[in-house]
């Protein structure tokens, strides 16, 4: 571990502050650098949020904190989290006085030390004793940092009184200790619940009050404290980040961003109205700021890295030169960043300030007393606000773009779009090609670099990163290789002209929906663009049935010119596509999502109250029955009434342990009663079942490709069938329970969309329609579930079905089963209507075409006030969404020997380049973020290939085969 | 024979089109300046599709009176081919039996368009003035002009996608159609934007939408037909002064 604490006492003792203007009076800094502060207890709440706490709630929430701020022993001011609003990086920032970028997100479920110098560190260094007690993120940022120290596992969400209890049994002890100077708590219970119930839970307040009664033991033992160290005591209360309406965090919304920020002791008990500083005490307060004010209070160096500024709350019972030497010292330490990192930063506003403050104190101190009082506050004044400027300007600034590494990444990406909408044959001379190609690209990156001095990655020949480079370099070569020696695929325009509206729309959709990219609302709300397409679709589609009902207008070739039977399909999809309208209706209004109409209520937070809990049975219930009925009937190849009963058995019994986990951990009712169980033994049976049930699968394909010697494509479909079941059982058990018929609801579109396509095959051959029809369902039911672009909506709770502890890959994975099951069922789905090759090409293209557009809009807009709340989420978003959608179709494609080259070659091209584009946004942490993504990638991986790769060794068998088996 | 109905049909729709360019532009200049657009969807809106319809009927008057020369073989009027009382001679009987379907067509065509708004996502429970006056909009910018000039029977056809035969009168119905849902279908994107105007208000986008659209419609007619028909006209003067 690095020190930085040398560094910094010289700053405070070498160096006084009047040398450079040559007026010097002797400083002792030992007097005006002394703390102020004996004990000090820091108590995190998790995802406490500001009205938890402020005016008449607060009162009932939290009493006697309550009766502390009326009685002025205490003060509360409103802290300001910045986003992302997940806990590990707000412990970052309120420990380093840094800003956390995004890539912190990622790293949020496994935690790394900090390397920089922070708050717990310094104390360290300067003999004093730590404890903790609380979230173990903390034991992991901080090794070796506390004396005594236990951690409580955050990740087990449904547990909201053992987490507490883990940290409260030490208090009494802790508390009755003369040892230490330092305690830091922090307690997870109520984000669990907030998690689990949302925060108008009946479970919110007692959690409250109880939280209330352990401020109040800790201040009641002050007064032996205060005896004890000779200086008054201090209590922080604060929340790490808010909670939105839903329950969750980790967006921007004032619910997620405001914290309160309680200070409970002598420090704080002045009259806030009064005094030098007034109109800045109302102000918000970015949490930042509480490393510089602890620190002062402490008399510990202010670290390196922050850029926080004081409270000026906490400065008021010093004495006035104390004071103005406080702000001096965190003005200095700040301007010093501000030097380094901002252009121009001497002729900035704020800087000026800064100086002339300087200049004004140094008159200050040498002037008599008579005309000192009217100057301190202005010198005060003045360096408030230039600290203000600064350390706003700083925070903006923080993160650096590495343009060289976006260019090249987006570059290829655009190169991937280009071809796959080639005709691509590969020759002999393109090696050639791509070998010249290379070598005049590495020389010129060379040349480049050397001429430009860039600090990018590229240019920086470490042996991490020169593999990156030269692979870089390697596929776009080849991809220009590529482009050169192929063709485009002959598109006519008078085929373009004669769209027909179903295609027409998927067209304008489609295109429409990649220009609402470059708008943060429409991002925001992409859930909105969604419904409306699919909607429209659906009516084009209702229309087009009207008409040939009512009109007999062919719509199918003369040859085969309405039977009666035609007529009946015909009417029995016209209704189907009705209800299919209708029930969008509802279930548009099943989870609000996005950000503007998000808090309106909706059928799922209804059924979610403890009173509905008979209606959420029903629902429930109805949804696993007719999963069950979807799983049961899926086109089967050679159906038998013995096997088929087998899987209605088995089928039956995964609903029923899911129902069981379901009432286990008190999410619906049961008519008789139950063993108390925790839910455990019940998924444990399901996945057996389910294991069961792929096992059955797999004997059965064997089966008819060695006893029956079927063709591969029968056994294809077989294994397609299989899996297809279990993705379907495996998403009844983690969505929601009010979440489960959305699955039924989903089969149910695919098979209208699907059976609308087998009618009409030969009228729109087109295969697009039936594609972008699939990935249009996979959109709306991903957000019918209640998903947005926001990292708040993932269900953490998900990840944590039926499992004990916390292991990351396992959540990890479950987290993404269950995030992206709709958009991976729905290619599940769209392989039972179709297995053509080039319904790969179309669901790759269409996928990669926004994130192509994507990536270049954010690389233009990554100066915009949203980038990081609104953009590099969805960005996050795209990249695993990718990645899933990718490897799921990789898998199923990669075996074919014909195209295998080829179509191998752009998958892994494509997801290399998206994962190049998550990582150039964040250069500080760049290494970081490679080896996060390629863990990201290995936890999808893990989920997808079990399943998958059984498609896929079947089109590996299938090549050369016929392919032509009609979906239907 | 033949070619002198098509210049008809030429002139009657660039006499309708022109109108409907002229008049449709200055009201909403006026209800823009007046502030009055964004009560499009409170029944005090209800003058101005006043208006509009009576412009439509007059604009229908007019054109078949006047605009277009009385044949002299007989005393048919150039569209009267689709009403269907003109072939069962102008008895008051049937043209009352047409008011009454036309009626009803554009009731249930206004209660179609409402369902339709409320799938797209227009609140159920609230906002019932707004979504009913949007509807009432539509179906006078669409299903009405269509009554007028065609009678119900072949409305529907043409609703419900029967090829229109090939003739000036019928596209320009058609393509009022299409481009005012397009308009309104179009009008929709701004309001999940989050620029909080009280212009995004439902229903005023998608109103204003279709509004535009159905101007657009007539402009594009003006647009193809005027040219034609000037050709013909310096075409024919030409002979005649030769």
């Amino acid at each position: 571990m690095r020190s930085f604490s040398a560094v910094n006492l010289q700053v405070l003792h070498n160096v006084t502050m009047l040398e450079g203007y040559g007026q010097c009076g002797k400083i002792n800094v030992d007097e005006l650098y002394k703390p102020s502060v004996g004990r000090l207890v820091v108590m995190v709440i998790d995802a406490l949020r500001w009205d938890f706490v402020e005016g008449a709630e607060g009162r009932l929430n939290m009493p006697y904190t309550a009766s502390l701020i009326d009685g002025k022993k205490a003060c509360l001011l409103t802290g300001k989290a910045r986003p992302p609003t997940v806990t590990m990086p707000r412990i970052k920032a309120m420990t380093t006085g840094t800003v956390p970028n995004f890539v912190d997100v990622a790293l949020n479920l496994g935690s790394n030390k900090i390397l920089e110098d922070n708050l717990l560190l310094q104390a360290r260094h300067h003999d004093m004793k730590l404890i903790f007690y609380g979230d173990e993120t903390w034991l992991k940022l901080f090794p070796n940092v506390f004396l005594r120290s236990e951690g409580t596992t955050s990740f087990f969400v449904s547990d909201f009184t053992e987490v507490d209890d883990n940290v409260t049994r030490h208090l009494s002890a802790e508390l009755s200790k003369e040892d230490w100077r330092l305690m830091f708590l922090h307690y997870l219970g109520l984000d669990h619940i907030g998690h689990v119930e949302g925060p108008r839970s009946l479970l919110v307040r007692p959690k409250l009050q109880e939280m209330d009664h352990i401020v109040k033991r800790i201040h009641h033992s002050f007064m032996a404290w205060d005896k004890h160290f000779g200086f008054p005591s201090l209590l922080v209360v604060c929340g790490d980040h808010g909670m939105k309406n839903s329950g969750s965090h980790g967006g921007a919304s004032p619910e997620e961003v405001l914290v309160p920020l309680v200070f409970i002791g002598n420090v704080c008990s002045g009259d806030l109205a009064s005094g030098m500083w007034e109109d800045m005490l109302t102000a918000s307060v970015p949490q930042i700021d509480l490393v510089p004010t602890l620190s002062v209070l402490l008399s510990l160096p202010i670290p390196t890295t922050n850029l926080g500024k004081m409270i000026p709350a906490l400065l008021q019972n010093m004495p006035v030169s104390q004071q103005l030497y406080a702000l001096y010292y965190n003005c200095k330490q700040v301007a010093a960043h501000f030097e380094h990192n901002i252009v121009n930063s001497a002729t900035q506003a704020s800087y000026l300030e800064y100086v002339e403050a300087m200049m004004l104190h140094a008159s200050w101190l040498t002037s008599s007393n008579s005309s000192k009082s009217g100057l301190a506050e202005r010198i005060a004044r003045l360096y408030m606000s230039g600290l203000t400027g600064m350390s706003s300007k700083l925070a903006d600034s923080q993160v650096t773009f590495d343009m060289p590494l976006l260019v090249a990444a987006s570059g290829i990406l655009w190169q991937m779009v280009v071809i796959l909408a080639m005709d691509v044959r590969p020759r002999a001379v393109t090696l050639m090609l791509t070998f010249f190609i290379n070598i005049m690209l590495l020389s010129l990156s060379v040349v480049w670099c050397s001429y430009n001095q860039s600090s990018s990655i590229i240019c920086s020949y470490t042996p991490i990163t020169t593999p990156v480079l030269l692979g870089v370099i390697t596929v776009f070569a080849g991809n220009v290789s590529v482009i050169l020696t192929s063709r485009f695929r002959s598109v006519k325009f008078s085929q373009i002209r004669r769209l027909d509206q179903g295609q027409a729309i998927c067209l304008v959709g489609t295109l429409l929906h990649v220009i609402s990219l470059s708008s943060s609302s429409f991002i925001e709300e992409e859930h909105q663009v969604w419904y409306f397409f699919w909607l429209t679709f659906a009516i084009a589609n209702l229309y087009e049935l009207c008409s040939v009902v009512l009109f007999k207008k062919s719509s199918v070739p003369v040859s085969r010119r309405h039977t009666s039977q035609e007529k009946d399909k015909s009417n029995w999809l016209l209704w189907n596509w009705l209800g299919l309208l209708f029930l969008h209706r509802v279930l548009r209004k099943w989870n609000q999502t996005g950000d503007k109409w998000a808090s309106l209520p909706d059928v799922g937070d209804w059924l979610i109250q403890q009173e509905q809990r008979t209606y959420l049975s029903v629902v429930l219930l109805l949804g696993l029955v007719a999963v069950c009925c979807c799983c049961l009937c899926l086109p089967a190849q050679s159906p038998g009434t013995y096997r088929w009963l087998i899987e209605a058995g088995l089928c039956t019994a995964a609903a029923v342990c899911v129902y069981c986990y379901r009432s286990a951990i008190g999410n619906v009712d049961i008519p008789f009663t139950y063993p108390h169980s925790r839910g455990v033994r019940e998924v444990r049976i399901f996945w057996s079942i389910l294991i069961l049930i792929l096992a059955k699968g797999l004997g059965e394909s064997l089966y008819e490709m060695k006893v029956k010697h079927h063709s591969p494509l029968c056994v294809f479909r077989c294994l397609l069938r299989t899996s297809t079941c279990c993705w379907l059982l495996m998403c009844i058990l983690l969505h929601r329970p009010h979440n489960v018929i959305l699955i039924a609801a989903q089969v149910f579109m695919s098979k209208c969309v699907g059976s609308t396509y087998a009618s009409h095959r030969s009228h729109k051959s087109n295969i697009w329609w039936l594609v972008i029809g699939h990935v249009w369902i996979g959109n709306v039911v991903y957000f019918y579930q209640g998903n947005s672009n926001s990292l708040a909506t993932i269900d953490i709770a998900s990840g944590y079905v039926g499992q004990t502890g916390y292991n990351p890959i396992v959540v990890g994975t479950l987290l993404v089963i269950n995030t992206y099951s709709a958009p991976v069922l729905s290619y599940l789905l769209l392989l039972f209507w179709e297995q053509f090759y080039s319904s790969h090409y179309c669901l790759a293209l269409l996928r990669l075409l926004p994130v192509a557009v994507y990536v270049v809009l954010v690389m233009f807009l990554r100066y915009h006030l949203f980038v990081w709340t609104v953009f590099s989420p969805k960005l996050l978003y795209k990249t695993t969404h990718t990645l899933s959608s990718k490897l799921s179709t990789l898998t199923s494609v990669a075996f074919r020997l014909d195209e295998r080259n080829a179509i191998l070659k752009r998958y892994y091209d494509a997801s290399f380049h998206e994962l190049l584009g998550l990582l150039r946004h964040q250069r500080r942490s760049a290494l970081v973020v490679v080896t996060e993504s390629s863990s990201t990638s290995s936890r999808i991986c893990a989920v997808l290939v079990p399943t998958e790769t059984v498609i896929g060794a079947l089109f590996w068998e299938k090549s050369g085969e016929q392919l032509f088996v009609t979906g239907g | 024979m033949f070619q002198p109905a098509v210049e008809d049909g030429q002139r009657l729709v660039a006499f309708y089109s022109g109108v409907t360019c002229v008049y449709l532009p200055i009201i909403m200049c006026v209800l823009y300046s007046a502030d009055y657009l964004y009560s499009i969807g409170k029944y005090s809106f209800s003058p101005v599709i006043g208006i509009i319809l009576v412009t439509e009927c007059s604009k229908y008057l007019i054109g078949t009176h006047h605009v277009v020369r009385r044949n002299t073989t007989g005393a048919g009027r150039y569209d009267e081919r689709y009403i269907i009382a003109s072939t069962k001679k102008n008895s008051t009987k049937n043209r009352m039996k047409e008011g009454m379907k036309c009626f009803l067509l554009i009731i249930v065509m206004t209660a179609i368009y409402y369902t339709i708004a409320v799938l797209f996502g227009a609140q159920i429970f609230t906002k019932h003035e707004e979504t009913f006056m949007l509807s009432v909009l539509l179906c006078v910018l669409t299903v009405f002009p269509a009554c007028l000039h065609m009678g119900a029977n072949s409305v529907i056809g043409l609703l419900f996608g029967q090829k229109p035969s090939n003739d000036v009168l019928n596209t320009l119905i058609l393509r009022n159609i299409q481009l005012t849902l397009f308009g309104t279908w179009l009008g929709a994107f701004v309001i999940p934007l989050d620029w909080d105007r009280a212009w995004q208000e439902w229903p005023i986008p998608c109103a204003s939408g279709a509004l535009l659209g159905f101007t657009a419609a007539n402009l594009l007619m003006v647009i193809t037909v005027v040219p034609k028909l000037m050709k013909r006209n310096s075409a024919k003067c030409g002979r005649k002064q030769r």
